[in-house]
């Protein structure tokens, strides 16, 4: 009879932890997923490259080694775009500071226009988004090999003109601490969806 | 800044955003201030057609940059484009809008420094609107 009795109260018991963890389930909500970020099942290498930062040292896969980076592929006479995506991943990782959370992504600007972006003109143009902010340039063919092993486009357009523009991917990539390819934020870029996904997915790698 | 340049600045600015006087007015002007490296700056800026008629401008030009090109951001696949247009049209009592990853003006080759801007549109040879503004970071 006693045993009878306790297998009741025992299977109460598990029916009301069940019940209760059913309802904090439905309370707070599933697990929250990114905004926008498309997340890769499993992270990517990164092909090998060889660029210069903007003090001329080197910059290679293994510079991305150690901290999450966010990376952008724009030019510098560029004036719309290019700039309103650096100050939207600028605005976000303060506010990300502010809110204190770690660890906090640093920003990478490759340009994609070599010619004209020399490793002074990135280093000054990123020094304007914040000391978080690090430009790139570099030789084209090494160039190519990091945007072409990312599918990263850009092309020269109206090229007859010295004041040429280019055309560019405006995705902007997130590179985890082991130097690969973890996930990509599609354009147009607003610094809320940074704040609200960055968090969730280096937390979850 | 001295008291002179104000008072011309704020009659600029007065009769560029004059609703019902001159046929083009402007409002919501904001112009970057030039970005260390390239010099470049973006205009955007509200223009109010208060004519019966379509206006359309073809040239806007600066004292202080070397050149002004209207320029509309295209996103298309991911990509961004960014085309110059040989013409904005500002329809009849209607306004157009040069934003943000839109139509805007790109200002290139900024002379000495300084912290206003003054935009001349025209079509053609003919004045239609200056405006003035302090550029913004």
């Amino acid at each position: 009879m006693m045993q009878t009795i306790r297998l009741f109260i025992a299977s109460i018991a598990l029916a009301a932890v069940a019940a209760g963890g059913w309802f904090a389930y439905r309370l707070a909500g599933p697990p929250p997923l990114p905004r926008t970020a498309t997340v890769l099942p499993a992270p990517a290498d990164l092909p090998e490259f060889s660029l210069v930062d903007g003090h001329g040292n080197a910059f290679d896969r293994d510079s991305l080694r150690g901290s999450w980076s966010l990376l952008f592929f724009g030019f510098t006479h560029c004036p719309d775009v290019c700039p309103l995506t650096l100050q939207a991943l600028a605005s976000a990782r303060q506010e990300l500071e502010t809110a204190g959370i770690e660890p906090l992504p640093r920003i990478v600007f490759v340009s994609v226009d070599p010619e004209r972006d020399t490793a002074e003109v990135v280093r000054d143009y990123a020094a304007h988004f914040g000391a978080a902010t690090t430009g790139v340039t570099g030789d084209m063919t090494q160039l190519r090999q990091l945007t072409n092993g990312l599918g990263i486009f850009f092309q020269k357009s109206n090229r007859e003109s010295d004041n040429y523009s280019v055309d560019h991917s405006a995705v902007v990539l997130l590179v985890g601490p082991d130097a690969k390819f973890h996930a990509l934020f599609g354009a147009p870029h607003e610094a809320a969806n940074f704040v609200h996904d960055l968090p969730l997915i280096m937390a979850s790698r | 800044m001295s008291g002179r340049f104000c008072i011309l600045l704020a009659a600029l600015l007065a009769a560029a955003c004059a609703p019902g006087g001159a046929p083009l007015s402007a409002d919501s002007i904001v112009v970057t201030r030039p970005l260390p490296g390239s010099g470049t700056s973006a205009a955007y800026l509200t223009l109010n057609n208060n004519s019966a008629e379509d206006i359309v401008i073809t040239r806007v030009v600066s004292p202080e940059f070397a050149s002004v090109a209207m320029h509309e951001s295209v996103l298309k696949d991911g990509v961004s484009r960014m085309r110059p247009l040989a013409r904005l049209v500002v329809p009849a009592h209607g306004t157009l809008g040069l934003e943000p990853g839109g139509k805007h003006l790109m200002l290139h080759g900024a002379g000495a420094a300084s912290s206003t801007v003054t935009l001349h549109f025209f079509a053609g040879d003919t004045p239609l609107l200056t405006v003035s503004t302090v550029l913004e970071d």
